[in-house]
C-alpha cells in the first residue's frame, strides 16, 4: 500500500505536472529561456561538424531521409516550453535560437524566422488547449508531431514542390517522427537531465527532476 | 530552506542593522552568508530560488556579486551601466549624466563604447559597481566582490566602495574569506555558524579575539597568521638545484606565470597548453581553466574524476582517482553530481581529474582562487605531489603564497596599448531593421520567380547589387557561412529533379537559383546585425515589450561567448580522452556493430557537449539574472503593483543606408517580376 502510493505520487510528478498558478513571465523565465536557447543555436553551429559527414551520407542516397533531423530544429522549442511552462515559451525561444543561426549562418538564409514560427505553433496550440495548466512528455511529443507538421506544409511550397506524392508523404512522416522523438521526448529527458543537477531550481521543472 | 531540502540554510535569524551601519558577515563556507544576502536583495523571493518564511524589510539595495563577466547586463560600458536607470524609468538626457558621474565615482576613465569583455577583472568589478551606483542605493550587499582579484584590483575595488560609502550614508553589507583588507571600513562583525545561525555579533576587534578559534577552525584568512605551512623539503631543493631542474628532463617543476589583471596570463596558458598538446598527446596533458566545471564529465563526482584515469590505466586508475579525491577532503561526496558542490569543491574536483590520470605536464589558471585556508593547503600539497611525481606544472596566478612555490616565474606586463574594440563606424552604416527589412524584402520577392527567365534576372541583379558594394569597399569577412547555403542550394535542386513525379530539369533549376536569390544576401547582410541596436529598435521603433526583448538581446550577446565555451568543451573531451572507447572484448567484425559503435560515438558526442553547454548557459544565465533583478528588471511601480516602464538609454534610430539597402532589395525583386 505504502508502496504504491510512493509508486503513485511519483507517477503523478513525471506525468502530469501542474503548472505554477501565475501564467505571467518571472525575469527569470524570460533570462533562463533565453540564453538557454541562444546555447541551442550555438549548439546547433557546432553539430555541423560533427554531423555533416554523417547526414550527408544518409542525405545523398535518398533526400527525404534528411528530414529526421528536422527534431533537433524543434529542441528550443520543447526545453523552453517545458522549463519555463507559460505562453509564448515556445515560441520565445525558437525565435532566440533562429537569431543565433541566423547571425551564425546556416543553410535557409531568412526563412529561420519564419520556421521558428511554425516550430512552434503546434507546441503552443496543444498547451493552449489545456490552458498552460499541464506539462508532460506526451503533451509536447504531440505538440512537437503537430508543429512539424506545419512546418513539413511550409517546406512542401518552398523547398521541395517537386517532390511526387509519395516522396512528399516520405518526407512528412520522418519529419513528425523525428521531431516526437528528438524534440518532444529528447527535450524534455533534456530539461530533466539538467534539473537532476540542481541547476533548474528556480523552476517548477527543475523541482520536479529533483525530486525523483 | 532549499525546495524540497529537510534543514534550512537560515535558520531563526533575527537581524536589525542600522542605517549607515557597516558590516562585515562571516562564517564557514556553506553558512548562509550568500543566501542572505540574496534574501536582503529580494532576489531569493523574485527568483523563486527557495521556500522563505519571515520577513526583510529592507531599503533599495545593491547587491555585487562575485563572478562579475556574467553580472554584466550591456554589451557595452555605457549600456551596462545605465542599465539599473533604464529599469528606473529615468529619462535618457539624464541617463548618460548619471552614467559619467558612476564611473566617476569608481574611478574608471574609461571609453563607454568599450565592451566589458575587453576589460580586466578588477575594471569589471567597478564597473558592475558603477551599475549599482547610478541609483544611489542605500544599502550595499556585497558578496565576496574581491575574492577573483589580485591584491592591486581589490585594492581599487575597496577604495571605490570606501569612497562611495564617505560619500553617503549608506548602510553596507559585506561577506568575504579573506577579509583582512574590509576591516578599516567596517564597524560591526556579524558571524554566522555552519548551520546558518547569529553566534556572535558586534564590535570587530572583541568579534575577532573572541571568535579566533572558530574561524580558523573554519579556514578563513584570519589577519595575523602566516600562510598554511606546506611540507616545503622539496621545494627547497628544488630551489638550491634550479639549474640542474631546468636540465633533467623527468624531474617536475612549477613555472608560475604571473602579472596584473588583464596583461593576458590566460592567454598565455592557452597557448602553452597547445603547444604541449602538440607535443605530447592530448591524454599526456592535463588542464584546470578558471571556470573549472568545463572539465566535468558524468554524473558523480567519482566518475568526473575516475573517467580518463580508467580508460587509460584501468581499475588501478579508478583507484588512484579516489585516493586523490580522498586527499581533496571529497571522500564524502563521491556520488555527488560535480554541479552540486561548492564553486572551491569544484576546483579540487577538477584538480583532482587533471591529476588522476598521470599526465606529463598540467596547466592551472589561478588554481587557489576563493579558497579557504584548510583547502588551499590540500591544493597545493597536491599540487607539490606532482611535482615530486616528475610532472611540468604551469599556474597562471596572483596567489603570492603559491607563487613562492614555484622553481621559476615569468612576468608578464600589462600591453601598452590597450586596444580600442571598436571600429570606427563605416561610412555605410545600415541598422539591423535595415538589414532585417531588406532580407525579408529579397524573401517576399523570390515568390515572383516562378520561371527561368525570371530567376536569371533576378540573381543577376542580385549579383549586379554585390558587385557594385564590392567595387564601393564591402569587403565581406568569413565567407566560410555561405557555405552550407550553397550545398543547401544545390542538394535542393538535385533532390527536385530527382525525386518529382516527371523530372524536369529547368524547374529543378528555377527552384535552386530561387532559393540562391534570397538566401545569399540575407546571410551576407545578418551578420552585421548588432544585438544591442536591434532591441534598441524592436523596444523603440516596434514597440515590442521591452522585457522579454531585452532578455533576448543579452542572450544574443553571449553567443560569442558559448561558442567559445563550445571550443573549450570540445578541447575538455580531448584532453580527457572521453572519445576514447575501451577495446571490446571481442574485435567487431559484424559491419552492423561497426556502424552502432561508430552512431554511439557521434550520438554519445552531441548529447554531452550540448548537455554540458546548456548547464554552463544556465549556470552563467542565473547570475545574469540575479544581477539583472538586483537592477530593477522586473521591479514594480509603487501603488498600481504593474510592472515598471523602462526608458531607453541610446536613442534607436534608421539610417540612409537602411533606405538604401531596402531600394536595392526592391530593384533587385523589380527585376525577377520582369523576367
Amino acid at each position: 500500500m505504502q508502496k504504491e502510493k510512493k509508486f503513485q505520487s511519483s507517477w503523478r510528478a513525471v506525468w502530469s505536472n501542474k503548472a505554477p498558478s501565475s501564467l505571467t513571465w518571472r525575469g527569470v523565465d524570460l533570462i533562463t529561456a533565453a540564453v538557454i536557447s541562444a546555447a541551442l543555436g550555438v549548439a546547433f553551429w557546432g553539430y555541423d561538424s560533427i554531423m555533416y559527414p554523417l547526414v550527408g551520407i544518409a542525405t545523398a542516397g535518398y533526400p527525404p531521409i534528411g528530414e529526421l533531423q528536422l527534431g533537433i530544429w524543434i529542441l528550443p522549442a520543447v526545453v523552453g516550453a517545458f522549463l519555463v511552462r507559460k505562453p509564448g515559451a515556445a515560441f520565445y525561444s525558437e525565435l532566440i535560437a533562429a537569431s543565433v543561426e541566423l547571425v551564425l549562418g546556416n543553410s535557409w538564409g531568412i526563412t529561420v524566422i519564419n520556421s521558428a514560427i511554425l516550430q512552434s505553433l503546434g507546441i503552443e496550440l496543444i498547451l493552449l488547449l489545456f490552458a498552460y495548466r499541464r506539462f508532460n512528455t506526451w503533451l509536447l511529443m504531440i505538440g512537437a508531431g503537430l508543429t512539424a507538421v506545419f512546418e513539413v506544409l511550409y517546406e512542401f511550397v518552398v523547398w521541395v514542390p517537386e517532390y511526387s506524392f509519395f516522396n512528399k508523404m516520405v518526407y512528412l512522416g520522418c519529419g513528425v517522427v523525428s521531431a516526437m522523438l528528438i524534440s518532444g521526448l529528447g527535450g524534455t529527458y533534456l530539461v530533466r537531465a539538467i534539473g537532476a543537477t540542481g541547476a533548474l531550481n528556480a523552476f517548477a521543472a527543475g523541482r520536479e527532476a529533483k525530486t525523483k | 530552506m532549499p525546495h524540497q531540502a529537510t534543514t534550512p540554510i537560515l535558520n531563526d535569524l533575527n537581524l536589525k542593522i542600522q542605517k549607515g551601519e557597516r558590516v562585515l558577515l562571516l562564517g564557514p563556507s556553506g553558512a548562509g552568508k550568500s543566501t542572505l544576502l540574496l534574501a536582503i536583495s529580494g532576489s531569493l523571493k523574485s527568483m523563486d530560488l527557495a521556500q522563505i518564511s519571515g520577513t526583510i524589510k529592507a531599503p533599495s539595495s545593491g547587491l555585487l556579486l562575485q563572478n562579475s563577466m556574467d553580472a554584466t547586463v550591456g554589451e557595452t560600458v555605457f549600456r551596462d551601466v545605465a542599465f539599473g536607470a533604464e529599469s528606473a524609468g529615468i529619462a535618457p538626457y539624464q541617463i548618460s549624466h548619471l552614467v559619467a558621474e558612476a564611473l566617476k565615482a569608481v574611478a574608471l576613465p574609461i571609453g563607454t563604447e568599450r565592451t566589458p569583455e575587453s576589460l580586466s577583472g578588477g575594471e569589471l568589478q567597478r564597473l558592475c559597481l558603477a551599475g549599482l551606483l547610478t541609483l544611489a542605493p542605500e544599502l550595499l550587499l556585497l558578496d565576496e566582490p574581491t575574492a577573483m582579484l589580485d591584491a592591486r584590483s581589490a585594492f581599487e575595488v575597496r577604495s571605490a566602495v570606501g569612497q562611495y560609502l564617505r560619500m553617503t550614508d549608506s548602510t553596507a553589507i559585506i561577506a568575504e574569506h579573506n577579509f583582512e583588507n574590509w576591516l578599516p571600513l567596517v564597524q560591526r562583525v556579524i558571524v554566522l555558524s555552519g548551520s546558518g545561525e547569529i553566534i556572535d555579533d558586534g564590535e570587530p576587534m572583541r568579534v575577532l579575539s573572541s571568535r579566533r578559534l572558530d574561524l580558523l577552525r573554519w579556514g578563513l584568512w584570519v589577519p595575523g597568521m602566516p600562510a598554511p605551512a606546506v611540507p616545503t623539503s622539496y621545494s627547497k631543493l628544488a630551489k638550491q638545484n634550479r639549474s640542474q631542474l631546468n636540465l633533467e628532463r623527468d624531474k617536475g617543476e612549477i613555472l608560475a606565470i604571473v602579472g596584473p589583471s588583464g596583461s593576458g596570463k590566460t592567454s598565455r596558458i592557452d597557448a602553452m597548453l597547445s603547444d604541449a598538446i602538440a607535443e605530447l598527446g592530448p591524454t599526456a596533458v592535463g588542464w584546470v581553466p578558471q571556470n573549472a566545471t568545463l572539465t566535468f564529465a558524468g554524473n558523480t563526482v567519482l566518475e568526473s574524476a575516475s573517467v580518463t584515469a580508467y580508460k587509460l590505466h584501468g581499475d588501478a586508475g579508478t583507484e588512484y582517482a579516489i585516493d586523490l579525491l580522498k586527499r581533496m577532503g571529497l571522500e564524502e561526496k563521491l556520488q555527488m553530481h560535480p554541479q552540486e558542490l561548492s564553486g572551491g569543491e569544484q576546483r579540487r574536483l577538477a584538480l583532482a581529474s587533471a591529476l588522476a590520470h598521470k599526465p606529463q605536464k598540467l596547466f592551472l589558471d589561478e588554481p587557489t582562487v576563493g579558497q579557504d585556508r584548510v583547502n588551499w593547503l590540500r591544493l597545493v600539497n597536491a599540487i607539490n605531489d606532482a611535482r615530486s611525481m616528475g610532472v611540468k606544472i604551469v599556474i597562471a596566478t596572483h596567489d603570492t603564497h603559491l607563487i613562492a612555490f614555484a622553481d621559476d616565474i615569468e612576468q608578464l606586463s600589462m600591453p601598452t596599448d590597450v586596444p580600442i574594440n571598436r571600429p570606427i563606424p563605416p561610412k555605410f552604416n545600415p541598422t539591423p531593421l535595415g538589414l532585417l527589412g531588406a532580407s525579408a524584402l529579397m524573401l517576399f520577392t523570390s515568390f515572383f520567380i516562378d520561371t527561368i527567365s525570371s530567376a536569371i534576372f533576378g540573381l543577376a541583379a542580385v549579383g549586379i547589387a554585390i558587385l557594385i558594394a564590392l567595387i564601393r569597399g564591402y569587403r565581406p569577412k568569413g565567407l566560410k557561412i555561405l557555405l552550407p547555403a550553397l550545398l543547401g542550394v544545390l542538394s535542393l535542386g538535385l533532390s527536385n529533379l530527382w525525386l518529382s513525379q516527371d523530372p524536369n530539369l529547368i524547374n529543378a533549376v528555377t527552384a535552386a537559383m530561387r532559393l540562391a536569390y534570397f538566401v545569399i544576401p540575407s546571410l551576407l547582410l545578418a551578420r552585421h546585425i548588432n544585438p544591442s541596436v536591434l532591441g534598441d529598435q524592436l523596444g523603440q521603433l516596434a514597440r515590442l515589450p521591452a522585457r522579454p526583448v531585452i532578455a533576448g538581446m543579452v542572450a544574443l550577446g553571449r553567443v560569442t561567448h558559448l561558442q567559445q565555451t563550445w571550443r573549450h568543451l570540445e578541447l575538455v573531451r580531448k584532453l580527457r580522452g572521453l572519445d576514447i572507447q575501451r577495446e571490446p572484448e571481442v574485435p567487431l567484425e559484424d559491419r552492423l556493430d561497426i556502424l552502432k559503435a561508430r552512431l554511439n560515438k557521434v550520438f554519445g558526442r552531441i548529447w554531452e557537449l550540448t548537455f554540458q553547454l546548456l548547464l554552463q548557459s544556465i549556470r552563467s544565465g542565473t547570475v545574469t539574472a540575479v544581477a539583472m533583478e538586483a537592477r530593477g528588471f522586473s521591479a514594480l511601480e509603487k501603488g498600481t503593483g504593474r510592472l515598471r516602464s523602462r526608458t531607453w538609454a541610446v536613442e534607436a534610430q534608421l539610417t540612409k543606408a537602411d533606405g538604401t539597402l531596402v531600394a536595392v532589395a526592391a530593384l533587385c525583386g523589380l527585376a525577377a517580376i520582369i523576367g
